[in-house]
């Protein structure tokens, strides 16, 4: 899951109705049977001048990606709407619609705007059509999943300055912005008057490689090449966008040759997979980073060294090796490398369950206590079986977790206000925009959801790296506050970075991205 | 009769009254509705701002009457999350929905009653074995062990069906296939047991004593009457698939109103929780009642007058 910043959990790709059936037992059964029948098949599958066909969790909510966000509708919307910038696969800033772009001053921002770009209805694209998208996601009206980045408490006005110049006024300074700008399509002012909200979400009419053909509701999406596409012809003439919610089905789709990438791959299922003929596995280290809150606000964990002690006893890296198949990467604190901010000369604890033994001891607790440990399941890759090594590793040290599995919803609840059951409590969070500010602003900010803990010198450090227009020295504050939470404050148990998996068919070129951007103007198919 | 459908409808209007206060308090019992219904991030004055549009300042009773009143004139609202109006969405998953409940529920018929017809005649035999075997396995695996074993067979292994999806009838073969194998195991024992009922009854004895061939006996007598209960069975298995078969829609990418549903209740949309429960709810006490009338026209003993 994404966390996120109101009352409903955003969902994962993979989130839904599959989660209820794809039990332990069914995973198990599948692999033996599909090693079983994994044989060469009756008929080959022929692959040459069929559409290529990505197939996801759910059906998307919206292709307008200047109001519904998710990136399971974002994925698909953003082959026909295209943002004013964008990351590359390394996750650095990129042009799209925008060429260039500067901070006039530290709380105007102003871009350039790409010169001789159409919209499949042929309307030329520019400063106008811009100013309309951000105009209606300001206005509350119209529910825009992105007024989460821009509201009137951040922006105070968007100015057509020129036909190709456009600026933001903002209500401080904000350097985060040009960040947020990756994920939202510029709609075309026109179109959307014309059409309307509800149908132009159904098929929206964009600048960018791929126009809308049909969206047969429940059963798939077409999209057709854009021929006059500004960044040139897409190779692939044809898209098909599926879902189903259950991950065998995916599996089994992929391996009978009707879907080219198949997301939320089980690491199960990793195996049978890469030994088939026609499909193999592409996983990447992703952003979101997971790792085990604690409720620094009573005893015993209000004591550092008893937090310390938890790090030392956790065998994390054996987690990851045999838990979960090597598909996650060890972090030191609460973000990967990806993430800008991130400081690198932070080492994780050791695993070393003497040291924690004799740190418990000088805490007083000798013989180790009793906690509560709320967990949940299907959220994220093999949740219930880390919370259980979790658990049994902190046993050893005479740490007895009262394991308790809980409904999402009920944990999220749990993260917005402050809960006394709460002892220790597994989340993670999706670092969105690849910038330190989303998740440390998130989690560990007393005005965020800082609810198990923060501190004061952090929180203003927090607040100072937020208005710091010098890159320098605001990812110099960010190294910093990351240095202070995982040497000296120590809130929560640092785990891991967690790799997403998919299944792609060995007749198409394209690499995932740890952004979960799956982008197919660049991809080739044999 | 006439009599009786209206005494009959008037109670379905009061189960469908009581399913909609129910859909009513939901809302209630879940949280906010303002603070669901409100733009992300909203300010509190936008919170009360949609407080007083949505009507949630009123009295609870009041604010019912005036839900009854929106649900009388068809409109039950906008979903929170796919922004468009849940009478849209669920019109769209009716038709895929009928199609495999009805499908399902043939394949079952057509399985369940000569097997169990044969297993009932000849109790303890071969064909009750057949029966047994059908029974302990469409009870015992469940439909998303079946239906994956399917897929990897017939799609994965063969590739003679697709494994998902809902284009042509080649996509329903697999899902409707799966889930009416469930219904039969389940059907095979209504019809075992309703013929072995039957076989006992004076009347059927008599039947045979006045020198009637077993075959007469067994469809003018035995069958008609053994029925019934297999009547009932349909009747409200065809509601309860109305109401979407959830596990079969997820495995095979199904889009039924049961997925609709679940996902609605997972991401809290509330207004799409209120119509899919006021929909299936229609749906299953109008299965009743059409089951009610129909006992009327197989069993003479059964008047409606």
């Amino acid at each position: 899951m994404r966390t996120c910043t109101r009352g409903r959990p955003r969902g994962r790709p993979e989130e839904g109705v599959g989660r209820m059936v794809s039990q332990r037992q069914l995973i198990v059964l599948a692999s033996a049977l599909l090693a079983i029948l994994a044989g060469p098949p009756l008929t080959p599958a022929t692959s040459q001048g069929r559409p290529v066909v990505v197939m996801q969790g759910v059906e998307p909510l919206g292709l307008d990606a200047s109001i519904t966000t998710g990136i399971f509708s974002l994925n698909p919307a953003l082959h026909i709407l295209e943002p004013l910038v964008d990351f590359d696969e390394k996750l650095r800033i990129i042009p799209r619609l925008a060429t260039t772009w500067k901070w006039v001053n530290p709380t105007t921002f102003e871009l350039t705007l790409r010169p001789g770009v159409k919209f499949h209805d042929g309307t030329p694209f520019g400063a106008v059509d811009v100013k309309f998208t951000f105009d209606r996601i300001l206005d509350a009206k119209n529910r825009s999943d992105f007024r989460r980045y821009f509201s009137e408490r951040t922006v105070k006005e968007v100015q057509a300055t020129g036909e190709r110049t456009v600026r933001f006024v903002l209500t401080e300074p904000r350097p985060v912005f040009l960040r947020t700008l990756t994920q939202v399509g510029i709609t075309p002012q026109k179109a959307v008057t014309e059409m309307g909200a509800e149908r132009f979400n159904r098929a929206p009419v964009g600048t960018g490689p791929y126009r809308i053909r049909e969206w047969a509701s429940g059963v798939r999406i077409t999209m057709t090449a854009n021929r006059d596409y500004w960044g040139g012809n897409p190779r692939i003439p044809e898209l098909v966008w599926r879902w189903v919610s259950e991950d065998a089905t995916r599996v089994a789709e992929l391996l009978s040759g009707n879907a080219d990438i198949i997301t939320g791959l089980p690491p199960d299922l990793v195996k049978q997979v890469d030994e088939n003929a026609t499909a193999r596995v592409a996983s990447v280290r992703s952003l979101r980073t997971a790792f085990i809150l604690i409720n620094t606000k009573k005893p015993p964990f209000n004591d550092v060294r008893v937090r310390k002690a938890l790090n030392h006893a956790v065998n994390v890296q054996s987690i990851i090796d045999n838990l979960m198949g090597g598909f996650a990467e060890r972090v030191p604190t609460v973000m990967g490398p990806f993430v800008a901010g991130y400081n690198p000369r932070l080492k994780p604890f050791a695993y070393d369950p003497e040291t924690a033994r004799k740190l418990l001891a000088e805490a007083g607790h000798p013989g180790g206590f009793t906690a509560n440990f709320f967990a949940f399941r299907g959220r994220l890759l093999k949740d219930r079986e880390l919370s259980e090594a979790v658990t049994a590793h902190l046993q050893r040290i005479g740490i007895n977790l009262r394991l308790q599995f809980l409904d999402f919803a009920v944990v999220f609840g749990m993260t917005q206000r402050y809960n006394r059951d709460v002892d220790l409590m597994l989340w993670s969070n999706a670092n969105n925009n690849a910038d330190a500010s989303y998740n440390l602003e998130l989690n560990f900010y007393s005005k965020g959801r800082g609810t198990y803990w923060s501190d004061p010198k952090v929180d203003e450090l927090i607040e100072s790296a937020a208005t710091e227009v010098d890159e320098t020295r605001r990812e110099r504050t960010y190294q910093e506050i990351l240095r202070l939470i995982t040497e000296v404050h120590v809130p929560v148990v640092f785990l891991y970075d967690q790799k997403d998996l998919y299944g792609v068919s060995r007749r198409l070129e394209w690499e995932p991205r740890a952004d979960e951007r799956i982008n197919l103007w660049r991809a080739f198919a044999r | 009769m006439v009599r009786y459908l209206i005494e009959r409808l008037a109670y379905t209007v009061l189960v469908l009254l009581a399913v909609s206060l129910a859909a009513f308090l939901l809302a209630h019992l879940s949280g906010d509705p303002a603070l669901m219904a409100a733009p992300p991030d909203a300010t509190p004055q936008q919170v009360a701002e949609v407080r007083r549009t949505l009507g949630l300042d009123r009295s609870l009773p009041e604010q019912y009457l005036i839900f009854l009143g929106r649900i009388a004139r068809g409109d039950f609202g906008s979903s929170f999350r796919h922004r468009v109006p849940t009478l849209h969405l669920l019109a769209a998953r009716i038709p895929p929905t009928l199609l495999l409940a009805l499908t399902s529920l043939g394949i079952a018929v057509v399985m369940a009653i000569p097997v169990g017809v044969a297993a009932g005649v000849s109790r303890g035999g071969a064909m009750d074995l057949v029966g047994r075997i059908l029974v302990t396995l469409g009870q015992s695996a469940p439909v998303f062990w079946t239906g994956i074993m399917a897929i990897l067979l017939l799609s994965v292994r063969w590739r003679v069906l697709p494994a998902s999806g809902y284009e042509g009838w080649t996509h329903l073969v697999l899902p409707a296939g799966t889930l009416g194998l469930y219904s039969a195991s389940e059907l095979v024992r209504f019809v075992r047991t309703g013929v072995i009922d039957v076989l006992g009854e004076d009347y059927v004895r008599t039947a045979r004593a006045k020198g009637l061939p077993s075959r007469l006996v067994l469809f003018r007598h035995v069958l008609r009457n053994a029925l019934i209960p297999v009547i009932t069975f349909i009747g409200l298995r065809f509601g309860v698939l109305m109401g979407g078969a959830v596990v079969t829609e997820a495995v095979f990418g199904w889009p039924g109103v049961g997925s609709l549903m679940v996902d609605a209740v997972l991401n809290r949309d509330v207004p799409l929780v209120q119509a899919a429960l006021m929909a299936t709810a229609a749906s299953v006490t109008l299965a009743n009642l059409a089951v009610d009338l129909m006992y009327g026209a197989i069993d003479p003993r059964i008047s409606h007058g």
